[in-house]
Parts: C-alpha cells; sequence; structure tokens
C-alpha cells in the first residue's frame, strides 16, 4: 500500500518544477497554477462543431459555441460559467447516486496514488488519483458541506476560481477513465465516473476537446467516427475481400450491408474497416464468419461501436449508443454480435441495457454453431467476438493451423474497458493459445485486472500531445519491453481498436520491432479455409515462417 | 587506472547520489515513490533511471569500456518525453557526475588521481556527446510517430476520398470560378 496520506500532499506536493505544468510549485497543492503550453493540453473544439451537438442535443450541454484558445487568458466563458459548473454539480449530486457517494466517501488512504499510469509516468502528484479527484471534491465540498465551506481549506475546501477551471481542463484530460486504480481502492469509487462527472461539467460552460466532439458528431451525423457515408463504409470493407482473396486465394461472398432478416447484426469500431492494423482483425472476422456460415449483415448506419459521447457526457453517449438497437430492430436480427472494441464495451456492458433497453425484440443470443446460449448477455442481447471465437474452438468447430502463426511471438494487452469493465480475461487468451504455438504473458501486475492502459484512451489520441502520451504510455510499453528483452515477443495483440491504433505508436517509439494485432487476425490467419491456396503469407503479406525466402 | 579502482569501491555511494540527483527534479511525494518502490513494472520511472545511471557508471569505470549505446538510448527515451524540459536541461545530468564523483572522493583524492582524472572527464564528455545525438534520435522519432499517425489517420480518408456529393460540389465550384473568370 502506498505511504503518501492527502494530508502529506497537501504540504509537499512539490518543491520543484512540476514535470508536467512547468510551474515551480513551492505552495500547497491549491496553489500550484497548471500552466498549458503547447504539448500539455488538447486543441479545443471547433464552434461549428459545437454549434452541431448544440442544435442536435437539447439542453445546452455543451455550452457557447465559439472560438478560444487554450494558452490564453480569456476562455470566452459566459459570465455566469460559475452559476452554470454548481448547478449543473447539483444536477448531478441528485441525479447520479454514485457521485454522491463517491465525493463523500474516499478516506483518503492513498491506495491508489501511486496506480496511475499518468502518475507512474509523468511523477506528477495532481495525476495521483485521490489528488485528482481532490480538484473536484474541494469545490463539492465547499458548496455541498456547510461545515466544510466554513472550515474552508483547513476542511480541504475551496471555491470554483477560472484556475480551478484550468485545472480540471488540464487533469480530467489526463485520465483515461481506464480504472486501473479503482481496483486498489478498498471503497470501490470509480474515479472513471468521477472524471467523466468533471468532462460533464466542463463541457456544460464550453470547455472541450476536438478531438473527442468531431468523432461525436461525425458519429450522430453519419453513424462513424470519420464520418463516413454509407456507400463509401461499404465501399472500404469490400476493397478488404479483395486483400483476402490475394492473401489466401478464397473469394468471400458473405459481406452484407444492412439486409433484412439476417440471424446476427455485426457492430465493429469503424477504423477496423480502414485504419492498419485494424484492417487485419477485420479480414479475420471475415474468414472466420465464412468459416462456419454464420448469417450475419453488417449496418451502415450503426456502423461505429465506439462511443465518443462518452467522453462528453450521458445524454451524447446514450443518443450514440442508441443506433445499436435501432438498427438490429429495423434489420429484425435476434441477437448482435459485437467486435474486438474497448470503450464500446463498457457502454454496451454498464449503461446500455438501463440507458437503451430493454432490447426485448431479439432472442437471447445462441451459437447457430455450437448451441451455446450466453446467458450473460440474456438482457442486453450483444455478445463480444472473442466469447463467440472461445465457444467455436472450445467445441471444436474451428479447422486451425497454429504453425502459420509461427513468425509470431504473441503477448497480450488486456484493453482496460474489455478487462475491467467486462471482466474479458480468459476468452482472449484461450483463442491465443489455440491459434499461436508462442505465446508469453508479460508481468502479473501488469495484466488482467491491474493491466496498464495504453495511455491514449478517452479521446486522448490526438497528436498534439505525442510527448504525453508517450509518458502516459511507458508503464505498458515497459511491460512489453521485458517480454520483448525476454522472449523475444514481436507482437502486442489486444482487443481494442483505439489500442490497435496508439499502441502501435507507443510501440514504435519505445520498442521498436513490436508490432500490434487484434486477436482475430491471428484467428483469421490460422483458419484453414475451405478451397484455399498454399498459403505463403498473413493477412498482411507477410511472410509466413519458413516462406521468407 | 588507480581512479577507476576508486570509482568501482565508490560505486554504491556515488550511484546513489546520483539517483538523487535526477530524481530531485521530481516533487516531494514522486520523488519518494520513484526512489522507494522497487518492483520494476509498479515504478517504471524509478526502475528506468536507476537501472540506467548504474548502467553509465559501470561503463564508465570499466577498464575496457564495451559499447554503451542501448543503456543511453533507453535512459534517452525517458528524458525525452519525460519533460518539457529543454534539451539541455534534460542532459545536465551527465555533467552533473563529474561534481558528484569530486565531492564523493574528496578524501581520498591524491595527485596521481589529479593526473588521471582529465581522461575521466573526457569520458564523461563523450559520454553526454553521445547522450547529445541519442536524445534528437528519440524527438525525431516522435515527430515521425506523429506523421505516421497524420498520414495513417482520417484526413486521408475525408480529405482524399470522393463521396458523390462533394464531387458534385467540387464540380460545381470549378464551374464557378471558369465562369468568374470568363466574366471578368
Amino acid at each position: 500500500m502506498a505511504d503518501t496520506k492527502i494530508e502529506q500532499m497537501s504540504i509537499s506536493v512539490a518543491k520543484e518544477p512540476s514535470m508536467m505544468t512547468g510551474a515551480i510549485p513551492r505552495k500547497e497543492w491549491m496553489d500550484v497554477p497548471a500552466v498549458f503550453k503547447p504539448g500539455n493540453y488538447c486543441y479545443p473544439g471547433k464552434k461549428d462543431i459545437v454549434e452541431y451537438l448544440d442544435k442536435n442535443l437539447p439542453g445546452k450541454l455543451f455550452g457557447e459555441p465559439r472560438e478560444w484558445k487554450v494558452e490564453e487568458d480569456d476562455w470566452k466563458l459566459p459570465e455566469n460559467w460559475k452559476e452554470i459548473i454548481i448547478q449543473g454539480m447539483k444536477e448531478r449530486l441528485d441525479k447520479f447516486r454514485s457521485f454522491k457517494v463517491f465525493m463523500d466517501c474516499c478516506v483518503r488512504c492513498g491506495a491508489c496514488a501511486d496506480k496511475c499510469h499518468f502518475f507512474l509516468g509523468t511523477g506528477d502528484p495532481k495525476n495521483m488519483p485521490v489528488l485528482r479527484a481532490e480538484l473536484l471534491r474541494s469545490v463539492y465540498r465547499n458548496e455541498f458541506s456547510k461545515a466544510s465551506k466554513i472550515l474552508g481549506r483547513l476542511a480541504g475546501a475551496r471555491e470554483m476560481t477560472f484556475g480551478v477551471l484550468k485545472e480540471w481542463f488540464m487533469y480530467f484530460y489526463q485520465c483515461t477513465e481506464c480504472r486501473r486504480c479503482s481496483v486498489f481502492c478498498p471503497y470501490g469509487i470509480d474515479t472513471a465516473e468521477i472524471t467523466m462527472m468533471a468532462r460533464e461539467l466542463l463541457h456544460l460552460v464550453g470547455v472541450n476537446t476536438n478531438w473527442i466532439l468531431e468523432p461525436a458528431s461525425n458519429s450522430n451525423r453519419t453513424g462513424n467516427h470519420l464520418g463516413l457515408q454509407p456507400h463509401t463504409f461499404a465501399q472500404n470493407a469490400e476493397f478488404l475481400l479483395d486483400d483476402i482473396e490475394e492473401a489466401t486465394g478464397v473469394k468471400l461472398n458473405n459481406l452484407t450491408f444492412n439486409r433484412k432478416g439476417a440471424e446476427v447484426l455485426f457492430i465493429i469500431p469503424s477504423a477496423d474497416v480502414f485504419a492498419e492494423p485494424g484492417i487485419y482483425t477485420f479480414m479475420g472476422y471475415l474468414l472466420l464468419f465464412e468459416h462456419i456460415g454464420l448469417d450475419y449483415t453488417i449496418s451502415t448506419y450503426a456502423s461505429e461501436g465506439g462511443n465518443f459521447g462518452s467522453f462528453t457526457n450521458n445524454e451524447l453517449m446514450k443518443k450514440l449508443n442508441g443506433k445499436m438497437y435501432a438498427e438490429a430492430k429495423r434489420l429484425g436480427v435476434k441477437w448482435i454480435l459485437g467486435g474486438e472494441c474497448g470503450h464500446m464495451w463498457r457502454v454496451v456492458h454498464q449503461y446500455m441495457d438501463t440507458m437503451n433497453g430493454p432490447a426485448d425484440f431479439m432472442e437471447v443470443p445462441k451459437s447457430p454453431i455450437t448451441g451455446t446460449v450466453f446467458e450473460n448477455a440474456a438482457s442486453s442481447k450483444m455478445v463480444h467476438i472473442s466469447e463467440f471465437t472461445a465457444d467455436l474452438i472450445k467445441h471444436g468447430k474451428l479447422k486451425i493451423d497454429k504453425s502459420r502463426n509461427d513468425h509470431r511471438i504473441v503477448t497480450f494487452h488486456d484493453s482496460c474497458n474489455p478487462a475491467r469493465g467486462m471482466g474479458l480475461l480468459d476468452e482472449p487468451r484461450y483463442i491465443i493459445e489455440n491459434v499461436c504455438n508462442a505465446f508469453h504473458e508479460m508481468p502479473e501486475n501488469t495484466i488482467r485486472e491491474q493491466t496498464f492502459c495504453c495511455g491514449s484512451g478517452t479521446g486522448l489520441n490526438t497528436g498534439e500531445i505525442m510527448d504525453l502520451r508517450m509518458r502516459a504510455g511507458l508503464p505498458r510499453a515497459n511491460a512489453v519491453k521485458h517480454v520483448h528483452d525476454k522472449h523475444g515477443v514481436n507482437m502486442l495483440s489486444c482487443v481494442c481498436a483505439i489500442d490497435r491504433a496508439t499502441l502501435t505508436s507507443l510501440m514504435e517509439y519505445w520498442n521498436p520491432g513490436v508490432e500490434v494485432c487484434g486477436i482475430s487476425e491471428l484467428v483469421g490467419n490460422a483458419l484453414i479455409m475451405e478451397g484455399e491456396k498454399e498459403r505463403d503469407s498473413g493477412l498482411r503479406f507477410e511472410p509466413l515462417a519458413g516462406m521468407e525466402g | 587506472m588507480k581512479i577507476l579502482q576508486l570509482l568501482i569501491e565508490k560505486e554504491e555511494v556515488i550511484v546513489k547520489r546520483w539517483l538523487k540527483h535526477v530524481l530531485a527534479a521530481f516533487s516531494a511525494d514522486a520523488n519518494r515513490f520513484l526512489a522507494k518502490q522497487k518492483d520494476r513494472f509498479a515504478n517504471p520511472l524509478g526502475h528506468n533511471f536507476s537501472t540506467g545511471l548504474t548502467g553509465l557508471y559501470r561503463h564508465l569505470r570499466s577498464e575496457e569500456p564495451g559499447d554503451v549505446t542501448e543503456i543511453l538510448e533507453q535512459l534517452m527515451k525517458v528524458r525525452a518525453v519525460q519533460a518539457e524540459d529543454t534539451p539541455a536541461e534534460s542532459l545536465a545530468f551527465i555533467f552533473a557526475l563529474k561534481e558528484i564523483i569530486r565531492e564523493e572522493c574528496r578524501k581520498e583524492w591524491t595527485s596521481e588521481l589529479d593526473a588521471e582524472w582529465p581522461e575521466l572527464a573526457a569520458r564523461i564528455d563523450r559520454l553526454a556527446l553521445q547522450a547529445f545525438d541519442l536524445y534528437m534520435a528519440c524527438r525525431e522519432r516522435l515527430y515521425m510517430v506523429r506523421i505516421r499517425e497524420l498520414q495513417s489517420g482520417n484526413h486521408i480518408l475525408t480529405d482524399n476520398m470522393k463521396c458523390p456529393s462533394a464531387m458534385v460540389r467540387e464540380d460545381m465550384q470549378s464551374k464557378k470560378v471558369e465562369n468568374d473568370a470568363e466574366n471578368d
């Protein structure tokens, strides 16, 4: 258990310049200002994007659309911004019981203090989860506890000021809502939900980031982050059929879009149809479905599993998520199968059922191949591709040649949301062990429930904070380096689209020579397809072991 | 060389002080954690600093120093993204070793060591030069990572991908430009 107590922190937060803010803190933490410099903040939301969201979601949830600059002292906030924040806090304390409990029940034991990858990578005390939450709690105490208001700083209370707002914007965007700290909290405080609330409040006064708002508004308009229109989305996916044919010799005819009456609706993170290395994961999905003859279809409307709305507020999260059930109903499918995505699964597993359910127009998911009934998804009606694949393997329904992954020495990164958000720990490992000969785990305190975040989740995967991302990803990269040095690991597998994009960058910087893939790519490589040619390359057209010449 | 022998004897105390010097850049609480937590996976920063500095020190005090690139590069990777320091601030810790050695060896210092000192100082300087190259290589790698992300990112699709409505719009716009030019 960590030895840092909040009392100590409040006195001795820092005597030297903060690694993150550059400020020279010779004062208590409340007096240390957040200083924005290029590289330590995300660009704010564009005016037209905020206007669009404001128009499409009632309630003035995104503040006043305007041009503003983070480094300037005038953020062009509404005159009554403090009132808006305090009122917003009050409404949320009434609405979300968990928020109230989390504000009250922390005893500052410090168990979480050294568990955050941002703290471990930056050494900035305000990235200790307890202190990050204190940024919000201090205002809560001042406004909602009479005793604390009277005692003021003695009770850890302080007024909401512009300086506090800046601090919130800095540090609640140095939290990826990965929930590693929550694993160690004796009270089970879900720090991710504290960050969610803080970000909601910031949005109310128009303090936001474009990297989150633009994909969210694109999703609202066309159904996916990039704003790909239906025909472009379909073309991209169909284009990959040619690659599959070239790599395997098999021409697939099973890819359909918006087909009514299909048994299964398949929803993926949209990056899987356009961005490397996600496209190889997508090729793996399609090969698997062909292999077992699954009756499935993909929607061009619900063409995004990811939900950037969940990084803004409950209302937008709910709206973006709503298209999944809406499309399942319109197409008349029996159940939904979901691809390898991270925060999609947090939203699906923890919020969808109560937000947009009950989905009683569907059936309890049942594998048409093995007959397995997925009781765990009896209510949400949505099954994870890894659960589905593991079940197929368990029942011996897949013809597999493991040696086709012999050019890969694999490790597995537990993506935060599937691991801690839904408990998906063993299925991916079971699959890897059945399709690969060389699999090595990273150290125990860096995997499963204790997995380290990629450092770029919750909409922090933007280029302008690359230094910060590399710092935050150090704990993960450090563990990968260990298995790379010890076992020659050259493939970091995962089950998240943001991971596939951001871990690739992380590896390029920290561990060159380690590539990143989805589990389904490994499955696709290993599947023995009917009518296939002699396979000499994998799905990325890389030579298989023994075929290098 | 006598001085190398002395450095071997003093390794523990000098490396410890050197590490303390590096960690002093962090806040008091972080500093305490970084120095104390010995699990290399629970404390990647502290681990990288302590193994890196030990490796560099052993390189400097060896009779026949081998290739130190790997150790130095790992340390520079950390330094190059660790703080918003200037390059000088990031590399200053190498020069600080000179002072630390002189102070820690003050009691044992002899005129013979005085004669040997310039060679050791030159070794430290060479290490600093190599560190500068590696630091820059890390910064450049970081920019390359960013460029690669941009190239594979959404602007490729949104800017280059032609959807029918965009093509019609562009077509209309170019016709308008032509017409305007003719009218002028």
